[in-house]
């Protein structure tokens, strides 16, 4: 059974379908999932200073939690969620004041053994492509995809390491197993200008119109992506556009729900 | 070539070295960081030519620059660096030793209604706490 954690923004913005298609997709899939007894904001950004340890008691609660809920990983849909709860994971693992400091704080000890796992992750590793394969109820014949990934997913590749971070290739697996015809273009991996949205939001335009002007050039006729503010950032740069020139961005979920009949 | 007189104290290069614990004297210029960088059109200093600063000490020109505010910290460059040095990590000290100093950064949240909970906690973390 896997403890889920839901992330902030996911579980505020249901009216977006991302929870419900996944955790629907997932009991098609015969993979039991729960969501964790007790969860908060991991904190949306993995700290980079070595001097201070307080940003990291939220996320080390919740692979606390996975351990005394007696689940066997931590299941995340969110691509920061999943950046940060891993980092702070390996942190834990390989800094021993940051753990000692942590845990005198929270009066409890966390040996780092809880797994985080994201959910295209265990669509490859615990599902498995053939199994998804006999899934699947209508192949997405029609579809030109394109993946984004942006830049939490993928770096630092010593921390993460799901995924090849200059050329990844995961979503792009699962979608053509699925029927779909995946295009490949650039900037995949670069950044959509994040949490500028909130501040400076030209920065967060212009890096953001770079990636869709790429991928609509190559063919695509929708965007697929992991991360609500990705999402947000990806369809927020379009809005002075007309409407039929505007690229549809979606989850992830979205064309695997429809492939497999959910 | 004559330099500016005014450098860090020892006091800003040990703080710094506190934070970051990394040697930014290692830094050859491959420009590998600014190559990567996807936000560089809005900078004024390139991650190099800061890593370049921090290295001379000049640590007054990096305070006054609006590219620690525009680093959205997405690691490129970290993935880049042939020494391992991390220039998210050093744009991420100074930011630090500003916002400790002064409480408060350089950058006002102008949008806070529109956007998704996650893009208002990352900025407050970063750039105003």
């Amino acid at each position: 059974m896997l403890g889920y954690y839901p992330g902030c923004t996911v579980r505020a913005h249901q009216k977006d379908n991302f929870e419900k298609e996944a955790l629907a997709i997932l009991k098609t899939l015969n993979i039991p999932v729960e969501e964790l007894s007790e969860w908060e904001c991991c904190g949306a950004v993995y700290p980079l200073t070595n001097d201070e340890y307080a940003p990291l008691l939220s996320s080390v609660r919740a692979l606390k939690t996975t351990q005394t809920d007696k689940k066997e990983g931590l299941l995340t849909l969110c691509t920061a969620c999943y950046h940060v709860l891993k980092r702070v994971n390996h942190r834990m693992n390989t800094d021993i004041e940051a753990k000692k400091r942590v845990e005198n704080y929270l009066k409890n000890e966390y040996d780092g053994n809880t797994q985080v796992l994201h959910l295209i992750e265990v669509l490859r590793d615990m599902v498995g492509y053939k199994e998804l394969k006999k899934h699947v109820d209508t192949p997405l014949e029609t579809e030109k995809i394109a993946c984004y990934y942006g830049c939490l997913f993928l770096r630092p590749q010593k921390e993460l390491g799901l995924l090849d971070p200059e050329n990844p290739k995961l979503m792009e697996e699962i979608l053509e197993v699925l029927g779909a015809k995946v295009i490949n273009y650039p900037y995949k991996t670069d950044c959509c200008g994040a949490y500028h949205a909130s501040n400076q939001e030209v920065i967060s335009d212009s890096a953001s119109l770079k990636i869709v002007n790429a991928a609509k050039k190559a063919g695509a006729t929708q965007m697929v992506t992991a991360c609500p503010l990705c999402k947000h950032n990806l369809e927020h740069c379009q809005k002075d556009l007309k409407e039929d020139q505007k690229l549809p961005i979606n989850y992830i979920t979205v064309p695997i729900a429809k492939a497999l009949g959910v | 070539m004559r330099f500016p007189t005014k450098t860090a104290s020892t006091g800003q290069t040990e703080e710094l070295m506190d934070i970051v614990q990394k040697n930014v004297k290692d830094c050859y210029q491959c420009l590998k960081c600014s190559a990567g960088c996807p936000l560089t059109a809005h900078m004024d200093y390139y991650p190099h030519q800061v890593m370049f600063l921090a290295k001379m000490d000049l640590y007054h020109k990096i305070i006054e620059s609006k590219s620690l505010w525009v680093c959205a910290s997405c690691m490129a460059c970290s993935s880049r660096c042939p020494r391992d040095l991390e220039p998210a990590k050093i744009m991420e000290g100074f930011r630090t030793m500003l916002l400790r100093e002064r409480e408060q950064g350089r950058v006002e949240v102008t949008n806070p209604k529109g956007v998704p909970r996650q893009a208002l906690i990352s900025s407050m973390r970063k750039l105003r706490r």
